[in-house]
């Protein structure tokens, strides 16, 4: 019982020490910082995650909603000019946040595109990056023929002309392995533990205690997969 | 762009800036509606929390002054680096904890832009910048150490 009670006393502690991870005032938004929280997990982890449409699209709603109320608003005196300008001020913030998410998944996808394609990963894309990885497929293809490929031999020539049905990304399409390149999930990523957790045999190196509730560790991101997804931990 | 692995300094600066902070204005406004949250009303001489993006505006203007957070103390900086001394590695126990993810980011941000605030600027940022350098030193001795030990390993 006294255990409990002091580790209850130092997690209310850890909470108001920390100015990024306390409990939010009345009335702030919490998607912004979801928002955040999606785009930092989008950074880290090597591989390329679910497109999270609910949140964005609501994001992206709020903030045409506010620029069209914006936009209308009129203004006499200095403050409000002043205020209006805050208000596109946030405005442009929210939307660079957006921008922030969507380019870091285009990186991903043209990084990855062949091995999104061979290993049917187009299920965690959108509808727009599903059609940018069909045509970057093409584009890139044709570019390859065009500039070098055509003048090699055929048996050195991995790259076969390709149709437009088969410009659709699935596990058949004329691309050899070796060409393929995948995301390292040996990389290390930062997590923070949200809860305790016994301490798992080969999960860290060295570890030799439990894993306590906001505990940031550095770990191979496979070790650490199934954490992440089951939110016992997240990345930071 | 900037890289694919995690976020550069100036992107850890932007993100930081949606924490809040007090702030004292010297003008009245009614309450501002942001995406954010609801903030205000703006009261003269009335302490409010606002986000920092919006606390340095209003110090540009010169329409507010910014309260520095509790952990921004000459004592306060001078016992972290104390225990930063008195451990050998960046742990996270309690008592050797940073007060919050972008303590450095915030830190330059308000030594930088709201300076005549702050008491002793030119004392904290010396503190400040001797954390940062005892806990750069001690991360990279840790993460030498545990390279060595992998090969040991293999």
């Amino acid at each position: 019982m006294e255990a409990k009670e002091e580790t209850k006393k130092e997690q209310e502690e850890v909470k108001g020490a920390d100015l990024d991870y306390g409990d939010e005032p009345e009335g702030e938004n919490p998607l912004i910082k979801k928002m955040i929280k999606i785009i930092l997990k989008e950074r880290e982890i090597p591989e390329i995650l679910p497109y999270e449409e609910e949140t964005v699209s609501e994001l992206d709603t709020i903030v045409k909603e506010q620029e069209e109320a914006v936009s209308e608003q009129e203004t006499r005196t200095a403050n409000e000019n002043f205020f209006v300008m805050i208000y596109k001020t946030e405005i442009e913030r929210l939307k660079f946040l957006l921008k922030t998410y969507l380019r870091t998944r285009l990186f991903k996808i043209q990084k990855y595109y062949l091995y999104i394609i061979k290993h049917e990963k187009a299920d965690l894309l959108s509808k727009a990056e599903y059609n940018f990885v069909a045509n970057y497929f093409l584009y890139k293809r044709n570019h390859f023929k065009e500039c070098f490929t055509k003048d090699l031999y055929d048996s050195l020539n991995d790259f076969v002309e390709i149709k437009e049905e088969d410009a659709v990304p699935h596990k058949n399409a004329p691309v050899s392995e070796d060409l393929v390149v995948q995301p390292s999930l040996k990389r290390p990523v930062f997590i923070k533990m949200n809860c305790d957790m016994p301490r798992v045999n080969d999960f860290v190196m060295e570890t030799k205690e439990n894993l306590k509730m906001g505990e940031i560790m550095l770990v191979p991101y496979d070790n650490c997969k199934d954490l992440i997804e089951a939110n016992v931990a997240e990345i930071v | 762009m900037e890289g694919i692995k995690g976020l550069s300094m100036s992107e850890g600066e932007f993100i930081c800036q949606n924490v809040l902070i007090g702030v004292v204005p010297k003008f009245s406004y009614e309450k501002v509606i942001l995406i954010q949250g609801i903030f205000g009303p703006f009261k003269p001489q009335k302490p409010l929390d606002i986000p920092l993006w919006l606390a340095l505006e209003l110090k540009r203007k010169k329409m507010c002054d910014i309260q520095s957070p509790s952990w921004m103390e000459e004592e306060i900086l001078k016992n972290m680096i104390e225990l930063e001394k008195q451990t050998a590695e960046t742990s996270n126990k309690l008592e050797n904890k940073l007060p919050g993810y972008y303590f450095f980011e915030i830190a330059i941000l308000l030594l930088h832009h709201a300076a005549d605030d702050i008491e002793n600027p030119v004392v904290l940022r010396t503190l400040i910048e001797d954390i940062f350098e005892i806990r750069k030193t001690k991360l990279l001795k840790e993460m030498k150490a545990s390279s060595l030990s992998k090969e040991r390993v293999k």
